[in-house]
């Protein structure tokens, strides 16, 4: 097979991907031989896919993430509480744009995974998020608008900062370089919308080090699981 | 001397004691330079050379380092910038506040960064290294007036997280340095993030695709190419390309080359918009533009070297 040497095994049996020049990386993310290293059924929890090793692994985590916030903002669009808002008005442009960067990035790793591309998520978005809420109404179960649009972009940060050290290319690790600080700012702006001065808190930046606190992928993956369906539960067995 | 008690006490506060020298050979190197018995004599010069390899020095590629030190670099100009615009007192409750975090946030950094660089870092510059007037280009001077202040802040905040994005890649083989990075870049970005919510004028302040005229309106990500930033004479560079392949400028709609505006269908009703899809990435910056553009805030003659 044409492109079989791009593909490796790492020690400890891990699938490696060789530095892909951009060039060239279309051309291979379309080459079958890639498949091995992608996501599977994973036997240790029925049900559950697992999203892979190595540099798929990091970017299909990424790709579940980005389904998940380009769905929730495509959700927010068609809710009662933006489509109220003046076309004008400050919260109008700030989810019209969030909705349109998420989309931008989840269609990028869609297509730059190719085969070996997650499946299509099934979510459970209105189980635990009211779109017609601005924010969460006091005694609701449900969060608002702006409250779950923040757990998104916090989560998103603290997953890619977690899993990026995972990647094996650096030019997947400027990519995802890319896309955090984007999420960064994002969650700085909801922030700041739910609280004065809320950019960051010690939730988010480590009090003493004063540096995001990362998720692992299996952390991030807890709180993601919390928005998909149990037929699309995920796993990251292979990124530990 | 025992040296077994002594590598035992010491795995007792470091587990990793033996991957320290391990991981770099040094035991095996040391002593295979000695090539002979190992007298007592010498053994008081042996383990301090053994012990300087793995605690004193860093272990760090010169890439690494080079990395390290401009980063620590910008972290310095950030917090001298931010402790002068505290001390002149044109902040607000609120914005006093905000910044008192921020440069809190900048010396947790510089912390970081010196604990990583250990012997390699560069010394601390001190606020008389810089000019954040940039030699009378900023007017009214940052701690005279708040717009002037916010304007210079951006340009730092939005340097910055680009500078780290530039060097994530020369990290990627030192995977503990590569985590210190990334969790101080999407920081900077938050400052970055807040620092554009102020200066359009506040949550409640609708931003405009590039920032609109004279980046008068920046949103809290960077559109376009900012119409040159809010200081077009210092901070056009700041949005532009760099002198790499790898820096293209922040309108780049290209990612690993798949053009990412026409590979996307926008969600509602919306269009496919340019301004849109150059906020979904934002991109880096390699060292010798950060540094040129670093530089005009360095004071008359860079009396410390910094930024060459």
């Amino acid at each position: 097979m044409l492109f079989s040497r791009v593909l490796t095994t790492g020690s400890g049996g891990l699938p490696l991907l060789a530095p892909i020049k951009r060039r060239s990386f279309l051309t291979y993310a379309g080459a079958t031989t890639l498949a091995l290293a992608g996501c599977q059924k994973n036997d240790a929890t029925p049900g559950a896919t697992d999203v892979g090793s190595g540099n798929i692994g990091v970017l299909n985590l990424a790709y579940a993430l980005e389904q998940v916030e380009a769905t929730f903002y495509a959700s927010v669009l068609t809710g009662d509480y933006y489509t109220k808002l003046a076309p004008a008005s400050a919260e109008y442009q700030i989810l019209s744009d969030l909705a349109r960067h998420e989309q931008v990035h989840v269609d990028f790793f869609r297509t730059i995974l190719s085969t070996n591309a997650l499946k299509q998520l099934n979510l459970t978005l209105s189980d635990t998020i009211n779109f017609n809420e601005r924010t969460t109404p006091t005694g609701s179960g449900k969060l608002g608008v702006l409250n779950a649009a923040r757990q998104l972009e916090d989560l998103g940060v603290g997953l890619y900062n977690g899993a990026a050290p995972f990647l094996l290319s650096a030019d997947y690790l400027t990519v995802l370089g890319k896309i955090v600080s984007v999420e960064a700012r994002h969650a700085a702006l909801l922030r700041d919308l739910l609280a004065t001065n809320g950019f960051v808190g010690t939730d988010v930046v480590d009090a003493t080090s004063r540096q995001e606190i990362s998720l692992s992928p299996t952390a991030a993956l807890a709180q993601l699981n919390t928005y998909l369906a149990a037929d699309s539960q995920l796993t990251a067995t292979k990124l530990t | 001397m025992n040296l077994f008690n002594l590598f035992a006490d010491l795995e007792r506060v470091d587990p990793d004691v033996y991957g320290r020298f391990d991981s770099r050979r040094q035991v095996f190197r040391h002593v295979g330079t000695a090539g002979k018995a190992i007298s007592s004599a010498m053994l008081p010069g042996l383990l301090s050379g053994l012990f300087q390899r793995a605690y004193g020095q860093t272990g760090l590629s010169g890439d690494i380092i080079a990395v390290l030190n401009l980063a620590l670099s910008l972290e310095y100009l950030e917090a001298y910038y931010y402790q002068a615009a505290l001390s002149a007192n044109i902040l607000g409750i609120d914005d006093k506040a905000a910044f008192t975090t921020i440069l809190q946030d900048e010396q947790g950094h510089i912390a970081a960064l010196r604990a990583t660089l250990s012997t390699a870092a560069i010394a601390d510059p001190t606020p008389a290294a810089f000019d954040f007037t940039a030699a009378g280009r900023v007017s009214p001077a940052p701690t005279a007036s708040l717009a002037s202040f916010l304007a210079v802040a951006q340009a730092l905040e939005d340097l910055g997280v680009r500078a780290y994005k530039g060097g994530l890649a020369a990290l990627l083989p030192s995977k503990d340095v590569l985590k210190i990075a990334l969790g101080i870049h999407s920081v900077e970005a938050r400052h970055a993030s807040h620092v554009r919510t102020l200066r359009r004028g506040g949550v409640g302040v609708a931003g405009a695709d590039g920032g609109g005229p004279n980046n008068s309106l920046p949103k809290s990500w960077v559109s376009l190419r900012e119409n040159n930033g809010p200081l077009p004479a210092l901070t056009t560079a700041i949005y532009a390309a760099g002198t790499t392949v790898d820096s293209p400028a922040e309108d780049n709609m290209v990612q690993v080359k798949l053009n990412v505006q026409t590979n996307s269908d926008p969600p509602g009703a919306n269009l496919r918009l340019p301004a849109a899809t150059s906020e979904a990435f934002d991109e880096p910056l390699d060292a010798a533009r950060v540094k040129t553009i670093a530089l005009n805030f360095v004071a008359t003659g860079n009396p410390k070297g910094l930024f060459l």
